[in-house]
């Protein structure tokens, strides 16, 4: 209730600050000047009737991670290194000058491949490999965003609030289990093979609030976001069980959760170089907590987890429709949480599809 | 009316920033969840660390209200409440021996097998017993209250008493009936040094014929431990083998332990919440099946715990309880995956 009565004051907030303050923007009518607008003279939120399309690709290499003491572990010791794709598309668009609705999705695909185990006894010898992949489309986030009904100068905030609707397929499918190099009774390979999915499967809510300062050519951007669930959810466990056949039977138990409350903090310093080339240093503070997961009957509290990043970037006007962004991740600290390397690059495509 | 334009938004910036800090502070609380880091935890209870009167546990079970019952070979019968044990001996109750080999936690009672017969405690704190005179010793092995409330309780060379709530009736003197159990759609069945047999109604004679023995799929005619499981599955141990059995509606399957040992005896067997199966062993410590791979936890991999272990229960919360040879009573908190 609290939650909901918060959402609402932001709302109703908006709803009296906007006419109270409104005025007439004097942005530049001219979409070519609008749509290669430099960073560090850019609103935070899109011009009126200018549609964005996103698409971006981010390449993770999974080689540590962090454990409950926050030590750093190498993964690539213990052979479970992995690669991490992640593709999202994203759809902004600009209703007035300091109102902007988008929607989001993306896909994700991931596999970790255990080390080799090998179970023996006098006379037997079974060895294990596990592949555990996670992969599929991710829940679709709504959002809005709004920003102070001014001219953007030096100075401009913003606040956003969303959710993401639990549109994906979030239940992990059956496992697809085999059994190889069968030479005795007790002597095989089982090759497990967890197929896991994307998304949250309850509705969570987004919401955020964005500051922007510019002077000449530097600018410096915070923004904050928080993420917490509307509610508990349901998922299921698979679990399996070795014929003498060497085939696999499946069964599934249901186990309750709540996710964790996420807060996310951005910092960065940006450069504009020239009109179409910007460089910028962000730092990245996340961390979450205050979830819980049941096992086998019990509530467990969800390890609290937090990862603070240093994320080099820069970004480039194509043309005056399009727009690339790249960015670096370099893991820094955290607790309980994988610390990968990553880059990520975003390819931005606007227009104002009303404006001739 | 500039000035107090950048005023006002300014008050606006930061009224809004605090209250998301202050929606951020609202953070559910949730008291009884457990800690992560109390998962996957052997504990130790001993008599050098605990109250309880002895290390060797023949039994050990959970009551209808959540305690948990060990019976201390030579030293009685002892209850866990609130951190301490609390024990029942010769001297301070009407217990039959302190010689205590298996226990069954009933409606409204706690049937207590000992060396020289039964010994019932109601939960009023009064104490029965049961010994059959006729017989030299009447060494109680296993005990069984059926669905329908009749007491089953196999012994040592004598056979099994049947007790209907009235009379205690005798059956099958001469053979060893080293467990009992009841399973999903009612059967009972009896493990013995002969076979496992099935109760159809009519008690059991020597002139009966098993249902499954050496004959027809079992490892061993000698049967330790019997455990019908969540999925159906009625599983076997046996005294010396190296391998479990269970009977499911395909017949009987074994099951390698790949314990490293050419014979082991199975105590005790048990299904975790999580759907796996355990089974205490005498000599190769706990085995935990995961429906592919038998795991084993022996003292070299798991200093907790003994290598011979002779029962093993699930309390109300999940934990397996496992009761050893010389290491008293261990609980065990499941991992988290």
């Amino acid at each position: 209730m609290k939650k909901e009565l918060s959402i609402f004051t932001i709302i109703l907030s908006l709803a009296i600050i906007t006419p109270l303050n409104g005025q007439t923007n004097s942005q530049p009518g001219d979409k070519f000047t609008l749509l290669t607008m430099p960073y560090n003279q850019r609103q935070l939120t899109l011009y009126r009737g200018q549609l964005q399309a996103n698409a971006g690709y981010k390449f993770a290499v999974r080689s540590r991670n962090y454990d409950k003491n926050g030590d750093l572990l190498v993964l690539k010791d213990e052979g479970t290194a992995s690669v991490f794709h992640y593709y999202f598309l994203q759809v902004r668009y600009g209703i007035t000058n300091f109102l902007e609705l988008s929607a989001e999705t993306n896909y994700l695909k991931h596999g970790v491949r255990s080390l080799t185990t090998e179970y023996y006894s006098l006379t037997d010898n079974i060895t294990v490999n596990t592949l555990s992949t996670k992969k599929g489309v991710g829940d679709l986030l709504i959002m809005g965003s709004a920003r102070l009904p001014i001219t953007f100068k030096w100075f401009d905030f913003g606040i956003k609030g969303g959710m993401f609707i639990p549109t994906s397929k979030y239940e992990p499918f059956k496992p697809t289990h085999s059994v190889t190099s069968v030479t005795a009774v007790n002597t095989f390979t089982v090759n497990y093979h967890f197929n896991n999915t994307n998304g949250f499967g309850v509705p969570v809510y987004v919401l955020g609030a964005v500051a922007k300062l510019s002077y000449s050519k530097l600018s410096l951007e915070t923004d904050f976001s928080f993420k917490t669930p509307s509610k508990e959810g349901e998922n299921v466990r698979w679990d399996e069980t070795l014929t003498a056949s060497k085939t696999f039977t499946y069964s599934n138990k249901t186990y309750k959760y709540l996710l964790n409350n996420d807060i996310e903090f951005n910092a960065s310093l940006h450069f504009q170089a020239t009109g179409w080339f910007n460089i910028q240093l962000n730092s990245n503070y996340y961390s979450s907590k205050g979830g819980w997961t049941e096992y086998w009957g019990a509530k467990y509290k969800n390890p609290e987890e937090y990862l603070f990043s240093l994320e080099p970037a820069f970004e480039i006007q194509i043309s005056p429709a399009l727009r690339i962004y790249e960015l670096a991740g370099f893991p820094i600290f955290g607790k309980n949480k994988d610390a990968p390397f990553y880059l990520f690059m975003t390819l931005s495509y606007s227009i104002f599809p009303f404006l001739k | 009316m500039k000035k107090t334009r950048w005023v006002n938004y300014l008050f606006i910036t930061a009224a809004i920033f605090f209250l998301l800090l202050s929606i951020t502070a609202c953070e559910r609380t949730e008291y009884d969840l457990l800690d992560p880091e109390s998962a996957g935890i052997w504990k130790q209870y001993s008599t050098t660390n605990s109250t309880l009167p002895g290390n060797t546990i023949y039994d050990i079970d959970v009551d209808q209200s959540g305690n948990l019952w060990a019976t201390c070979y030579g030293k009685g019968v002892a209850i866990f409440q609130s951190g301490t044990w609390t024990t029942y001996n010769t001297s301070n109750s009407y217990i039959l021996s302190n010689y205590t080999t298996v226990l069954e936690p009933v409606t409204a009672s706690l049937l207590i097998g000992t060396e020289y017969g039964l010994s019932i405690r109601l939960t009023s704190g009064t104490w029965q017993y049961y010994s059959d005179a006729s017989v030299e010793y009447m060494i109680v092995n296993s005990i069984k209250c059926d669905s329908h409330g009749n007491y089953w309780i196999g012994t040592e060379d004598e056979g099994y008493y049947f007790y209907n709530g009235t009379y205690f009736y005798h059956y099958l003197s001469g053979y060893d009936v080293n467990t009992i159990a009841e399973d999903k759609s009612g059967n009972i069945w009896l493990g013995t040094d002969h076979g496992l047999y099935k109760y159809n109604g009519t008690h059991l004679t020597t002139s009966a014929t098993p249902v499954l023995n050496t004959s027809n799929g079992l490892t061993s005619n000698s049967i330790s431990t019997l455990y019908p499981d969540s999925k159906g599955r009625l599983w076997i141990g046996y005294y010396v083998s190296k391998t479990a059995s269970w009977v499911d509606n395909n017949g009987v399957n074994q099951l390698n332990l790949m314990d490293g040992k050419e014979i082991t005896t199975i105590w005790d067997i048990q299904e975790d919440k999580k759907g796996d199966i355990w089974f205490a062993t005498g000599g190769s410590g706990l085995i935990r099946y995961d429906g592919v791979i038998p795991h084993s936890y022996k003292e070299y991999n798991t200093p907790s715990i003994d290598d011979y272990i002779y029962s093993i229960c699930l309390d109300l919360g999940g934990n397996l309880w496992i009761g050893t040879r010389t290491k008293g009573v261990i609980k065990y908190t499941l991992p988290l995956e």
